[in-house]
């Protein structure tokens, strides 16, 4: 066991001979004594494993404590507010209407951006190097301030059928690889086009619907994504320095920093960064070198076996812990969800190895929905979790800024035509040689993604309530089936 | 840093700030907890019981009544006398010194000629005397920070830990001389 320091033990002898001074005369046998004493103490060293993982457990009930303390508002409703990664001021103004230029809202945002305070004097700014003198000139606060104001996901309303009726195009058929087959891009099959694969010939497929359709509101509300619709921070002031003294960038007009990347200076297990201020998102990722080091020969390759993969529970609670450690909050989204590869494209048997990396997706919360993606799949902030270091390692998190409107919605009759076609991703021959029916079963209503490139060529993403059915694909089926067919619910917002 | 800058933001809230004072006391209250138990397993068990109650209740942690450590070592230690209380273990928190040999106790102590020495002397004492003077040498807690935590004076501490020394004294060095020569 470690003896005690000098001092240390000059200290105790001080103290007994304070209180009892006639000890002092046999000050070495005291001394002696003290120190066998110490010495005895018995390992007492904390294992270092067991001091890891309590230390998860702590930061996993920390991140548990936040959900449970979510706000009860869980729709953002952005009235002229403000979202940026440097400020923090929130300026409310009136409902407002639905303006067709982004650049317009993105002056606005500008202007106040350059009005904001820092909340907290104390609050260090973004740039190291600012005295506290020259804060208030800076647009910027604690990052953990901005957080707390900070919403991921912004709604403006609109008016109803504000985005009017969007024409897809021809194109949209290149935008799934599945649009030859009938899961994207909602396209009319001419002779030019290929047969859907097995079928033999011009053979179109009704998906017949027997049961009953859930319930849904006349109104519902469609979101559409706004181009563009990140602030910028001011840095009017530190433009000057970013020229290291060699250009002088105040020179040049209007600058400003469109993204950040970063890079953490550390041994080991590090990360690299890109904050982007145009599209809101913060790409984090494992510095790869750090996390697997040359390594050579058969020994280094050691995948992970399908039997030893941890539980789903484990494996969120390392991504909740990787959110807490970076103080990264989990309002907005929904229940997380581990994407496993192998259960979205039904292999058989199971494969034999899992990746050492796997994702944790913590889909959007828009409204009071869960947002996937239009290949059915959860839609939103995306956590890295490496399976062997058992810790996340990485994340990717946009903004989502929003308008909504309210459409009417399809009736049940509408729904069933247009599933019985195909849905939104429809595949059609106008002479087919034949026709085939295949049964839909157990409808859903889900917040879908929707990207299409309307008439003038422009990306246009929606968020759109749809209902999804499931195809019952028959036995020995020789020829490809969707495993789904999409509904999106809003009359007249699509049209082909 | 300060500590008390992690305090005061875990009781705002920002409850991501607890991981350094963990990281600071982790090692501490571990061998704090094992002193007086002797069993390495429940010590973990106790030393998680002891940091998951402190997170919960760190928002009523006063600044003006005491030392942040000496409230979690307060806490500590209501743990393991509750432990035992619970357990309703037939030797108590006191008569851990009395556990024969193969006990955990020697176990923990690697078998240590000094442990085996300094345990003959040290149940000779009371439990208070015992209880101090671990806390005093093997945790190397200051008198102050003994009497908050037992709420009592730092006077009678003091007294306690030289009245203790010198009662064991005697049997701890003839005891350690006697295994030395043979």
């Amino acid at each position: 066991m470690k003896k005690p320091s000098p001092q240390s033990l000059e200290k105790m002898l001080d103290e007994l001979f304070e209180i009892m001074p006639e000890l002092k005369k046999n000050k070495s046998d005291w001394k002696n004594f003290i120190v066998k004493f110490i010495e005895s103490r018995p390992n007492d060293k904390i294992d270092a494993k067991f001091k890891r993982a309590l230390h998860e457990e702590i930061l996993g009930k920390i991140a548990q404590q936040k959900s449970a303390e979510k706000p009860s508002r869980r729709k953002n409703l952005w009235i002229g507010s403000l979202w940026f990664l440097g400020g923090a001021a929130v300026t409310a103004v009136a409902v407002v209407p639905m303006l067709d230029s982004p650049e317009i809202l993105e002056m606005q945002k500008t202007e106040t951006v350059a009005d904001a305070t820092p909340i907290s004097a104390k609050n260090p700014a973004i740039f190291s190097g600012e005295s506290e003198e020259n804060l208030d000139e800076v647009a910027a606060v604690s990052l953990e301030k901005t957080m707390e104001n900070l919403a991921v996901v912004n709604i403006a309303e609109s008016a109803d059928n504000a985005f009017g009726t969007v024409k897809k195009t021809a194109s949209n058929a290149g935008i799934s690889s599945d649009a030859a087959y009938g899961r994207g891009g909602g396209m009319r099959m001419e002779s030019s086009i290929a047969p859907m694969p097995g079928l033999g010939g011009r053979t179109n497929v009704d998906y017949i619907f027997d049961g009953e359709l859930p319930d849904f509101a006349e109104k519902i509300n469609v979101f559409k994504k706004m181009s563009d619709a990140t602030v910028r921070p001011s840095f009017k002031n530190q433009i000057e320095k970013l020229g290291m003294g060699r250009v002088d960038l105040t020179t040049f007009e209007n600058l400003e920093i469109q993204n950040v990347s970063l890079a953490e200076n550390v041994d080991e297990l590090g990360f690299f960064m890109n904050v982007d201020f145009q599209t809101g998102s913060i790409d984090i990722n494992a510095n790869y070198e750090q996390w697997h080091p040359p390594c050579f020969g058969e020994a280094c390759y050691q995948p992970i076996p399908m039997s030893e993969l941890p539980e789903d529970r484990t494996i969120i609670r390392w991504a909740e812990i990787f959110l807490a450690e970076h103080k990264v909050s989990t309002e907005n989204f929904g229940k997380p969800i581990i994407q496993k590869y192998w259960e979205h494209l039904k292999t058989s048997p199971l494969p034999e190895y899992v990746p050492e990396t796997m994702r944790v997706v913590f889909p959007y919360l828009i409204g009071d929905d869960t947002a996937i993606s239009q290949w059915g799949e959860p839609f939103g902030m995306n956590v890295q979790v490496n399976l062997k270091k058992e810790r996340g390692s990485g994340l990717y998190l946009a903004s989502l800024n929003l308008q909504s409107s309210r459409y009417t919605a399809l009736s049940n009759e509408e729904v069933l035509e247009m599933a019985k076609t195909g849905g939104s991703d429809g595949v059609r021959y106008s002479n087919p040689q034949k026709t085939i029916e295949i049964k839909l079963i157990n409808p859903e209503i889900k917040l879908t993604q929707i990207t299409i490139w309307n008439d003038t060529g422009k990306m246009v993403e929606f968020f759109v309530p749809t209902l999804i059915f499931k195809t019952e694909i028959p036995e020995n089926t020789q020829f490809y089936v969707p495993q789904q067919i999409v509904v999106p619910l809003a009359k007249d917002l699509f049209a082909n | 840093m300060d500590e008390s800058i992690f305090i005061k933001n875990c009781q705002r809230g920002n409850l991501e700030d607890f991981s350094p004072l963990y990281e600071k006391y982790a090692q501490k209250i571990f061998a704090f907890v094992l002193h007086k138990t002797f069993d390495r397993e429940t010590a973990e068990d106790l030393t998680s019981q002891i940091f998951l109650k402190t997170l919960e209740k760190i928002e009523s942690y006063n600044f003006q009544k005491s030392q942040f450590s000496t409230w979690l070592y307060s806490i500590a230690r209501n743990c393991v006398i509750d432990h035992f209380r619970t357990q309703h273990f037939e030797k108590n928190i006191d008569d851990i010194w009395d556990l024969n040999s193969g006990d955990d106790a020697r176990k923990c102590a690697e078998k240590s000629l000094n442990f085996e020495s300094l345990q003959k002397s040290m149940k000779k004492l009371k439990p208070a005397q015992r209880e101090i003077l671990t806390m005093r040498f093997w945790q190397d807690l200051s008198y102050a920070e003994i009497a908050e935590i037992t709420d009592q004076s730092e006077a009678n501490v003091r007294m306690i830990v030289s009245r203790s020394v010198r009662a064991m004294k005697k049997d701890f060095l003839a005891f350690l001389l006697f295994s030395l020569i043979f």
